[in-house]
């Protein structure tokens, strides 16, 4: 086992780069299409990231530069569901195990937009379900989710989504 | 452009107005299409623009999130609209994002290209390019030059029939003017006149044309008039002249034979010596006077049966023959004082009535003989030249010469002397005249006394009939 990882590390470690590349571009361009209707009134906008991830240094570039709505961007690292603070967005890993129900619970109604990537996730309840189909990344979305955490996406972004009800 | 000149004013007229009407509909006709071209295209860009926009917008989310079937799907849209031929999508860094290419059929239609930039928040995210055909310009042109045929037609029949009713107004009347001219021209009737002229400037040429016909008018009928009081009183003229001339006749042959009768008289009396010899003066003085009436009688019948013989025919005579016999009848005693040299080198012939030529010759040559000057032979030099209808003689002597001053008006007058004190009866130089001028010729006299006398002699030598 030690050994397949090794061998593969390099190929599997740029795979796993250029996806998680991606994915962040993809939740930083997702804050252009969706809005939260209650603006919090921090001066900054608040990533949060539950579970161990490799989307951690790209996004952190990407903050490093970017901003929304003109509000610098902070990266949250949550270790279990209870450490859940306020966030606008919240990557779920797919190396996070507790139940997407005590995630769920802990966000509903605070107007927090949830991602994840794990296969089925978005007809549990996520808004946005990162999907890989034909080797390209796309993503699912939820519209019930969405509509019942107060964030109204864009149609130019759902036209892109697949939509799950 | 002699066609043009010689074309008639009317045809002349509607020529210049229809090609004016065609020339101004044309330039219209050329403005108005490639102004609608022009806005064809424009009109053709800015819709494409805008398609360019619409699509535009809404690919920017696929270019964001990397959905190329998403981008391509928004381009195959474009299939709907007929004129573009290809729709292309770049992405930021100029590769290729997602292509739609619509099947047109190749034509010569005009391109059209159209690259809209993609921003989004500032960035930029890629360009979309539309190609497009005006394949409806093509189909517009016919149309507009169709059109535009149509309206040249129709102007230049409008101009045509409008150019045939106005010209009536100016043509119609110049060309009464112009038959009235003709007819005047044709007739020589001078009481004809242009009625109804107006005040323009057909008017006016037909005004100042009847105000010419009546001037005209009235001279001719005064020059009618004059005339036949001329033609009357030159009648009475010749036949006092005609009186006159058998007066003189009459008269001069009439008292020939009692002046001869009266001289045999005297020369019995003087021979039977009747007179006293203190009386011999007297009579010898009576003698004379006889002879000198005896003279101026015959002179006067000589003239009067010269003048009868004018106007006879006139026929080719050669000069140098006519010359050299003059010269045979006259030179009999007195050859080695005279010399003539005649040059007929440049005119050998000459039509007159040869007696007429022989008279001026021979009056000429006696005239240089008897008058020359004392002591010296009499040069003679005679030629003869051309002249349009002419032949000119010149006769030149180095005689005494006559004084101009005193006898330039009486040189052809009847018993004119100017040598009293040589002898002679006055008539030679009034003959040659005579002669000359009754065959519309002329003569001129230059002299210098005691150098010469130069005669310069038209003879009229038009070709004999």
């Amino acid at each position: 086992m030690t050994f397949f990882i090794t061998c593969s590390f390099t190929g599997l470690l740029q795979e796993q780069a250029k996806e998680y590349n991606l994915k962040a571009a993809f939740i930083y361009n997702f804050t252009k299409y969706i809005e939260w209707n209650e603006p919090a009134n921090e001066n900054e906008f608040i990533i949060g990231i539950i579970g161990e991830s490799s989307i951690n240094d790209p996004l952190a570039e990407i903050v490093k530069t970017e901003t929304v709505d003109n509000k610098k961007i902070t990266i949250r690292h949550f270790t279990k569901p209870a450490d859940i603070s306020l966030c606008h967005i919240l990557f779920i890993s797919r190396n996070c195990n507790f139940p997407l129900e005590d995630i769920l619970g802990k966000t509903s109604g605070k107007g927090t937009l949830i991602i994840s990537e794990k296969n089925g996730y978005a007809e549990q309840g996520t808004a946005i379900n990162f999907v890989t189909v034909k080797q390209k990344l796309k993503f699912e979305a939820n519209v019930k989710a969405l509509n019942a955490a107060g964030l109204t996406a864009s149609s130019q972004l759902l036209k892109l989504a697949i939509i799950i009800k | 452009m002699t066609w043009f000149k010689n074309l008639s004013i009317k045809n002349k007229l509607i020529l210049i107005q229809t090609t004016t009407a065609f020339i101004v509909v044309l330039i219209c006709c050329i403005f108005f299409v490639l102004n609608d071209i022009r806005t064809f295209k424009e009109s053709g860009k800015r819709k494409l623009f805008s398609l360019a926009r619409i699509v535009g917008e809404n690919a920017i989310s696929t270019l964001v999130f990397f959905d190329q079937d998403a981008a391509t799907q928004i381009l195959s849209k474009l299939n709907k609209e007929p004129d573009i031929s290809e729709a292309i999508l770049l992405d930021k860094n100029g590769k290729l994002f997602a292509k739609h290419a619509m099947a047109l059929p190749a034509n010569g239609a005009e391109k059209l290209t159209i690259n809209y930039k993609l921003y989004q928040d500032n960035e930029f995210l890629g360009t979309l390019i539309l190609n497009a055909q005006l394949k409806d310009l093509n189909k517009i042109v016919t149309g507009y030059i169709q059109v535009a045929g149509l309206v040249l037609l129709t102007a230049i029949m409008a101009s045509l029939l409008i150019s045939i009713f106005l010209q009536r107004s100016i043509v119609y009347r110049l060309l009464r003017l112009v038959s009235k001219t003709k007819a005047v021209a044709k007739t020589g009737n001078y009481s004809l006149r242009v009625g109804n002229i107006g005040s323009d400037e057909i008017g006016i040429l037909g005004g100042s044309f009847n105000a010419m016909l009546e001037q005209i008018e009235k001279m001719d009928s005064f020059l009618k008039e004059t005339n036949a009081a001329l033609k009357t009183y030159s009648t009475s003229l010749e036949r006092k002249n005609r009186e006159l001339e058998e007066f003189a006749y009459i008269s001069s042959h009439d008292m020939k034979s009692p002046i001869t009768s009266l001289r045999g008289l005297l020369t019995l009396m003087q021979d039977k010596d009747a007179i006293k010899p203190e009386h011999r003066n007297i009579f010898n003085l009576a003698v004379n006077s006889v002879l000198q009436i005896q003279k101026t009688i015959n002179a006067l019948n000589e003239i009067i049966a010269f003048r009868k013989t004018l106007r006879i025919e006139r026929e080719k005579i050669d000069l140098s023959e006519a010359l050299e016999e003059v010269r045979l009848r006259i030179l009999d005693h007195k050859a080695d004082q005279v010399v003539i040299n005649a040059d007929f080198t440049q005119c050998r012939h000459v039509n007159f009535p040869p007696v007429h030529l022989k008279s001026i010759f021979q009056n000429l040559l006696t005239n240089a003989i008897k008058y020359k000057q004392e002591g010296k032979p009499a040069i003679i030099d005679i030629t003869a030249t051309r002249e349009e209808n002419f032949v000119v003689l010149e006769v030149k002597d180095n005689g005494m010469g006559i004084d101009m001053d005193r006898f330039k008006d009486k040189l052809f007058g009847l018993f004119q002397r100017f040598h009293p004190d040589i002898e002679g009866t006055g008539i030679g130089l009034h003959m040659i005249h005579s002669i000359v001028e009754s065959y519309g010729g002329r003569i001129y006299i230059d002299s210098v006394v005691d150098k010469g006398t130069t005669f310069k002699i038209y003879l009229n030598n038009a070709p004999l009939q």
